[in-house]
């Protein structure tokens, strides 16, 4: 090591590799060091690719220094949630049900889009079984926990997304959302985590929870790091056929200006105060976060979510049928296989009709619709992701985390959602922020928050668990 | 008066030439229905006033030289289950909101209009465009001008029967299992279901959400090709149409040479059906060799996962059907033809993951025949097993047993119908061409290179000869 | 389940009644409905195919 204090976001690592002041080699040991450090108690890495990884920093440090620069991503270690295919390893889904032989060797496309641009890839990491359900102990998989505090959820289900980027142990992480499963772990885990529109990023080669709802994202400690693996990761693929043909990304870097001169901002507190349970300081961090997006220009106007609870639940079902569909056949004959968690929530997908699956799609698109006139009023909806902090694991079940969530809302009408942190609540968790678009504005969703990251420094605290952690 | 044009392409001729005026061939086909509409049970709702008025403008219009096209001053009938802005849409049933697009066109009916077209009225579809006719429910029974002993086919059953027997020289019919093909089979005139998101369907009452079609009958190939150019094309209101998707001009693809072009023949799916017509293979293998003689390279297939992909079609709409009629079954069973109520009500006794394995298969047989279209332009069978129904033996397993329509809406692939030959009997029978997705204007090519060679779309029925007016 | 419980359930969680004569003709049709299906289980390799009903956020 140079000396020099461990670059914190993939944009200042971008700067120090080519600036020689750090190697992806060296980028890449740190983060292996935090995972030996740190993984028995976070319970992050599924597998790690130490070997593969080194030998990939070795690479793009010979690329770099050879003049060869494949972009911002270059040299930049990057975990994936075990639910999307990397040839390293087999993917698990956190369960003991899977198929082995599924995508054996190969990338999924987003993979093959980030090993591209010479992202280094350190491991497959905790999920959810199948990105749903909770941790079942029983289960030969580890129990995820939060950086902020060991004894609490770190969220889910891309846990070891969340609490790898917060504890170190790699820069950014892929994860996937289905009714939040990116949104609420950046939450928890004092992140930044981005729900792109619906069909703009390619799904194959990621198992499926709801296929109608599901995406897969970046999560990093800021925004524009995610814009950054954003623009690597979006763009048509013919293998998935939920994208609209020849739907393409954008620069996105090149849009985050910190000037929200012109833009309006409707802040919803109707459907997301006031909740049993929730943290005594959440009003006050949304009203300071609304007067720092108004400080970077934007006016700000209170606006009504259509639908809130309608669409939420819209959700919740067509998940539970889009995911009992899939595992139909395994559950047949392997019910017990499956973690308690996973089992008892996908199992209720088994009782609703096809009419009531319908009627479910239905509500979906009246409720988008709505939401579309809505979004003809206002450029960008902000409120919070959840009603609280982290949850500890004492007395955790679904129903509490469905209690907490604002998450689900936005899946079934698939518009973009950045979730970053904006301060602590009283129990001294993050706390965070969700600013929300039309589908394909995802530009203007990542220039609101990159211009609140300017202004704050909320993303910028790392839990107690890393203080006096040299670089 | 010489004789009436059969086509809308000979009218439009005659229309420009002076021989003929728009009014005189509206009032030809209102002639034709205050003869035959007694017996056929062709119209909900005839529009004459307005349609007389609409054809008194086009002859106006034509004389001034605005020329609107290939469907100027044509009458056209609509199935009652697309809006018009003359009069409510009833779906064939007692069970209807009057007010549903009251006053307005559905898209596809303000794209005719604005082309020049004359709409004559609202046509007989089966119940919602599901229920086999119902005596005890207050809408005519159509019957097939071949037969009148015979069901005209349906759901599009005015817009087939009115076709054939002249009331009108094109219509608009709706297809979610075969309800376009089906009738123009049956009636011996020609029906095309396009690509599935090529025409708007707004304004058109839903039957199965994900399979449904608004497509054209007419006489001739050429003739549906002239309507499918105007009705064609991205409309926003209609949430199934890929963004941005456009027509052509499909009369311009008419070249009657099929040289270059690969043809499939499905006879493993098609043809040793129990029950079907003794000329039914004699018949097919005739309109093959035709094919064969105007370019075509003719080569065997067997359309994969045929059957499964069939029974998710009819697994699929009563689904969607169900959803969209739900409130009103719960309060109104009986107010809906007990044929209407038999089939929807299956709708609900799929489960969600039922309903989704439903669309899986759909997504697999249509890989599938993608592939099996890599090798080949075009795929051929007939439309039915069968010339039209008795309404003695009519109900939905010999229904079922008759079509093979079906498959075609689940993959959403373009298909037309057109008449190639008779049975013993001199019932019609149906040709289907099926091509790729999009590729409406090759299975038109196709389709009009037979009607090059054959007569039989312009054989008429004998009780609509001779069309001659007084 | 039975097929008469079974087509009962469903009809009851709907909210739709039919009379007596039809719901038996209903019952008599659902193991035919349940072949139909039994048919579209039988596919190979659909566990990892997504349904035709695409979702685009953008219409």
């Amino acid at each position: 090591m140079t000396g020099s204090p461990q670059p914190f976001t993939i944009t200042e690592a971008a700067a120090a590799l080519r600036a020689g002041e750090v190697t992806s080699v060296e980028l890449t040991e740190a983060c292996f060091a935090a995972a030996d450090r740190f993984d028995e108690t976070l319970g992050v890495y599924i597998k790690r690719y130490d070997d593969t990884a080194l030998a990939a920093a070795a690479t793009a440090d010979a690329e770099l220094a050879a003049g060869t620069d494949k972009g911002p991503l270059h040299g930049i270690p990057i975990g994936i949630k075990d639910i999307i295919a990397c040839t390293e390893s087999e993917t698990t889904a956190n369960s003991v049900v899977y198929d082995p032989d599924w995508y054996a060797g190969a990338d999924a496309p987003v993979i093959s889009r980030l090993r591209a641009a010479g992202a280094v890839l350190t491991g497959k990491v905790t999920t959810m079984e199948y990105a749903i359900g909770l941790p079942d102990v029983t289960k030969p998989y580890p129990v995820p926990r939060n950086p902020w505090d060991p004894a609490t959820w770190p969220g889910g289900s891309s846990s070891g997304s969340g609490a790898g980027v917060a504890a170190g142990m790699f820069m950014a992480a892929l994860g996937t959302d289905t009714g939040g499963s990116i949104r609420i772990p950046a939450a928890f885990c004092g992140i930044t985590g981005m729900k792109q529109t619906y069909g703009l990023v390619p799904k194959a080669g990621c198992l499926p929870l709801g296929v109608t709802l599901d995406h897969i994202g970046p999560m990093t400690r800021s925004v524009a790091d995610a814009a950054a693996m954003l623009g690597i990761m979006a763009g048509f693929d013919p293998a998935d056929p939920s994208m609209p043909p020849g739907v393409a990304g954008e620069d996105y870097p090149t849009m985050l200006t910190g000037d929200l001169s012109g833009m309006r901002i409707g802040v919803d507190r109707a459907n997301h105060l006031g909740k049993e349970g929730a943290d005594p300081m959440l009003a006050a961090r949304l009203d300071e976060s609304v007067a720092a997006l108004a400080e970077a220009g934007a006016t700000v106007v209170d606006a009504t979510l259509p639908m809130f609870d309608e669409l939420t639940q819209a959700c919740m079902i067509t998940m539970a049928v889009e995911a009992f569909a899939f595992h139909r056949g395994w559950m047949a004959e392997r019910w017990g296989d499956y973690g308690l968690g996973m089992r008892s929530w996908v199992g209720t997908g088994a009782l609703y009709t096809a009419a009531d699956y319908a009627q479910a799609q239905k509500v979906r698109r009246i409720g988008a619709a709505k939401l579309a006139e809505l979004f003809s009023t206002v450029d960008l909806m902000a409120m919070p992701t959840c009603a609280a902090g982290s949850p500890s694991y004492d007395g955790l079940d679904m129903g509490a985390i469905v209690g907490l969530i604002y998450t689900p809302y936005w899946n079934p009408v698939g518009c973009p959602v950045l979730s970053l942190p904006m301060g602590l609540g009283a129990t001294g968790m993050p706390l965070s922020l969700s600013i929300a678009g039309p589908a394909f504005a995802d530009g203007l969703v990542l220039q609101a928050g990159d211009a609140f990251q300017r202004l704050t420094s909320h993303h910028r605290a790392t839990p107690p668990l890393l203080a006096g952690v040299g670089a | 008066m010489t004789e009436l044009p059969l086509t809308m392409t000979d009218a439009a001729t005659a229309l420009r030439s002076g021989e003929l005026t728009s009014v005189d061939l509206t009032e030809a086909c209102m002639a034709a229905a205050d003869r035959l509409d007694e017996t056929l049970g062709v119209y909900i709702a005839r529009y004459d006033e307005t349609a007389l008025a609409a054809a008194a403008e086009a002859d106006a219009e034509l004389a001034a030289g605005t020329d609107r096209g290939p469907l100027h001053g044509i009458p056209i009938g609509i199935k009652d289950i697309i809006a018009c802005q003359e009069g409510e849409t009833t779906g064939n049933s007692v069970v209807y909101d009057a007010n549903w697009y009251a006053g307005a066109d559905a898209p596809v009916v303000a794209r005719l209009r604005a082309a020049g077209a004359v709409i004559t009225g609202k046509l007989t579809t089966m119940e919602y465009a599901c229920g086999l006719p119902d005596p005890d429910k207050p809408y005519p029974i159509p019957r097939n001008p071949w037969d009148t002993t015979t069901w005209p086919g349906g759901s599009s059953s005015g817009s087939g029967a009115g076709v054939s027997a002249g009331l009108f020289l094109g219509a608009l019919g709706t297809d979610t299992g075969g309800s376009v093909r089906l009738p123009a089979a049956f009636c011996g005139i020609t029906g095309m279901k396009q690509t599935y998101g090529l025409v708007p369907k707004a304004g058109c009452l839903p039957l199965g959400v994900t399979l449904d079609h608004i497509g054209p009958m007419t006489r001739s190939v050429a003739d549906a090709a002239a309507m499918l150019t105007v009705m064609a094309g991205f409309d926003p209101s209609d949430p199934s149409m890929p963004p941005g998707v456009t027509g052509e001009d499909y009369g311009a693809a008419l070249t009657g040479d099929l040289s270059g072009l690969t043809i499939g023949v499905e006879r493993a799916n098609h043809l040793g059906r129990p029950g079907a017509d003794p000329g039914l293979v004699e018949i097919f293998d005739a309109a093959v060799a035709e094919l064969a003689a105007a370019g075509a390279t003719i080569v065997e297939v067997e359309i994969p996962l045929y059957a499964e992909v069939a029974a998710a079609t009819m697994l699929c709409w009563p689904v969607e059907a169900f959803v969209f009629h739900q409130p009103w079954l719960a309060e109104r069973w009986e107010d809906y033809g007990r044929w209407t109520r038999a089939v929807i009500g299956n709708g609900a006794l799929l489960t969600a993951a039922d309903y989704d394995q439903v669309l899986k298969v759909r997504r697999l047989g249509k890989a599938a025949l993608d592939e099996l279209f890599t090798s080949v332009d075009l795929i051929v069978g007939p439309t039915c097993a069968t010339g039209a129904i008795s309404y003695d033996t009519l109900n939905w397993d010999s229904l079922m047993h008759t079509l093979f329509t079906p498959y075609w809406n689940s993959v959403g692939n373009p298909t037309l119908s057109v008449p190639m030959g008779f049975t013993a009997g001199g019932l019609p029978l149906g040709l289907q061409i099926s091509g790729k997705p999009f590729a409406d204007a090759l299975v038109f090519k196709a389709g009009d290179a037979y009607q090059r060679r054959t007569g039989h779309h312009l054989a008429l029925p004998a009780l609509a000869s001779p069309a001659v007016a007084p | 389940m039975d097929a008469e419980t079974t087509v009962r359930t469903l009809f009851n969680l709907a909210g739709v009644s039919p009379p007596e004569a039809e719901m038996a003709a209903f019952i008599e049709g659902y193991p035919a409905t349940r072949a139909s299906l039994d048919l579209l289980y039988a596919v190979p390799d659909t566990p990892l195919t997504d349904g035709i009903l695409v979702f685009r956020p953008a219409d």
